[in-house]
């Protein structure tokens, strides 16, 4: 029993240093990227495995897009570079530094998840080789969350929501399609390093504990602001959001 | 961003085949991935970080800066290696500790990523993405995929300086004071330059049909590139080092 106190200042010493060095990494914070070399070979290759059935079937569902509509041949290459420079706005962020948006929800809501599988992947591969953030070989990890898992969630709750309430839907599909890219990450992350002691569940409560000081504000406000976005794009682009098919079935 | 890229067009090693320098980097990266010894890494973190500065030509405070980056939102993710949560004692409470193996494991990690990082860093600084592409068009991707890549390429360029010149006026027009004003700013930011990406990826698509273009790949002129000596050997040299200290 006398440990018992030690134990607690321990989690608080252990705690503080956390929240210390989530606050002082002032540097912007993009999406939680799982960096270059962080996962082991074998984890590394599982991920890129998983991911591939997606962008096949995303490929596959492009070719026949460009075939039906030839001319979303160059809108595929312009909306993946509008979701790169997207991630370049910036949103408060209560840790002092600014952060930025994924634009995963916005991006199923506009494309759906095939599609989003591609573009997602593409911004990704750009963001490893031109800001240096992210990798190649956690590219297949990396898309999982944010190309694959973050697309069909907010897809899901967009088609099931928007006839309900539009901004309900757009903030939820926005907001929780960043949430669920940080859940998958933290469990990527627990898979690889397990804790000695507490297993894959005491390791996934200390990688998502140590990053939801940045990612659980940043998912809302990145819910926030894909709602004023989408007000914004009915009055500057409804003809391009009815295009794409945005504004069927919405309240 | 520009400045990687701009390393990546005017490096030493631009005109070195990129398929090569991928092959590198990710040889590298791989090896440092399956043998997974501290040394190992030591050894390529030194390696490529010099390589980058000394045979591609980046400044060392340029380098220095991207692993300082990086470095940074490591730190973040290890120390959740280092610290171990699990029941203590025969109650059952859960309690945090840092165990004897996990320093080690940690600075271990560390080191592995960041030597991975610098390899990739050394691809980024040397190689022009678009001609890393093309390289990867010729081993066989999809066309509709690399062709998006082009235009993303240079639409990237082009949106971010629109991005920019819209956020300094509305800075300057005090759009981004407080919470309220800087969500509804970058709300009709995005707005507008999605509005304008469209229509313009739109005239681009008019412009290539009026000129005769019905899908295939785009063509861009490709660089001659040149196989100099000191690749082999300086890479087999990287290679025996890796290789040797992992006998260690």
């Amino acid at each position: 029993m006398s440990t018992k106190p030690s134990l607690r200042r321990r989690t608080m010493q252990i705690a503080i240093i956390a929240v210390t060095l989530s606050v002082l990494s002032t540097r912007p914070v993009h999406a939680m990227h799982i960096m270059e070399g962080f996962l082991p070979w074998q984890w590394a290759l599982f991920w890129w495995l998983a991911t591939l059935p997606f962008w096949m079937w995303g490929v596959r569902r492009l070719v026949f897009l460009m075939r039906e509509r030839p001319e979303t041949r160059m809108m595929l290459g312009v909306a993946a570079a509008f979701a790169f420079v997207l991630s370049a706005l910036k949103l408060p962020s209560v840790t002092g530094s600014s952060s930025h948006p994924t634009g995963t929800g916005l991006g199923a809501i506009l494309f759906g998840p095939a599609v989003m599988s591609v573009i997602g992947s593409l911004v990704l591969f750009f963001q490893a080789l031109l800001l240096a953030h992210g990798g190649l070989t956690t590219l297949g990890a990396n898309a999982f969350g944010m190309a694959v898992v973050g697309p069909f969630v907010a897809w899901g709750i967009w088609r099931l929501l928007r006839r309900r309430s539009l901004w309900l839907a757009v903030f939820l599909a926005a907001a929780l399609a960043n949430f669920s890219t940080y859940v998958v990450t933290s469990a990527q992350l627990a898979l690889a390093y397990p804790d000695a002691a507490g297993g894959f569940i005491g390791a996934f409560m200390k990688f998502g504990a140590i990053f939801a000081v940045t990612q659980i504000p940043l998912a809302v406000s990145e819910g926030i602001l894909t709602v004023l976005l989408f007000n914004a794009l009915q009055s500057n682009a409804a003809a391009e959001l009815r295009s794409l098919g945005a504004l069927e079935n919405v309240a | 961003m520009h400045r990687l890229d701009a390393y990546a067009h005017a490096g030493r090693l631009r005109h070195v085949h990129p398929l090569s320098k991928l092959a590198f980097a990710l040889a590298i990266i791989l090896l440092c991935l399956i043998l997974d010894r501290p040394q190992v890494s030591a050894a390529a973190l030194l390696w490529m970080a010099g390589l980058s500065i000394l045979w591609g030509g980046a400044t060392p405070g340029f380098v220095l800066r991207l692993l300082t980056a990086e470095g940074l939102f490591l730190t973040l993710s290890v120390v959740a290696v280092a610290v171990q949560i699990g029941p203590i004692g025969q109650e059952g409470g859960w309690s945090t500790t840092i165990t004897i193996a996990s320093p080690a494991q940690a600075g271990a990690l560390l080191l592995r990523s960041f030597a991975c990082a610098a390899a990739m860093n050394f691809l980024a600084l040397t190689t022009p993405i678009l001609e890393l592409v093309a390289a990867v068009q010729r081993l066989g991707a999809p066309t509709a995929l690399v062709d998006a890549t082009l235009v993303m390429y240079r639409y990237i360029f082009l949106l971010l300086e629109t991005l920019m010149r819209m956020q300094r006026a509305q800075e300057s027009r005090n759009g981004y004071a407080g919470l309220t004003a800087t969500l509804r700013s970058a709300a009709s930011l995005g707005g507008q330059l999605f509005a304008l990406s469209w229509r313009s990826g739109r005239r681009m698509e008019m412009a290539l049909q009026a000129r005769g273009y019905e899908g295939g790949a785009l063509s861009m002129l490709t660089p001659t590139y040149t196989a100099p000596w000191s690749w082999p050997v300086i890479a087999s040299l990287v290679f025996a080092t890796l290789l040797g200290l992992a006998r260690l």
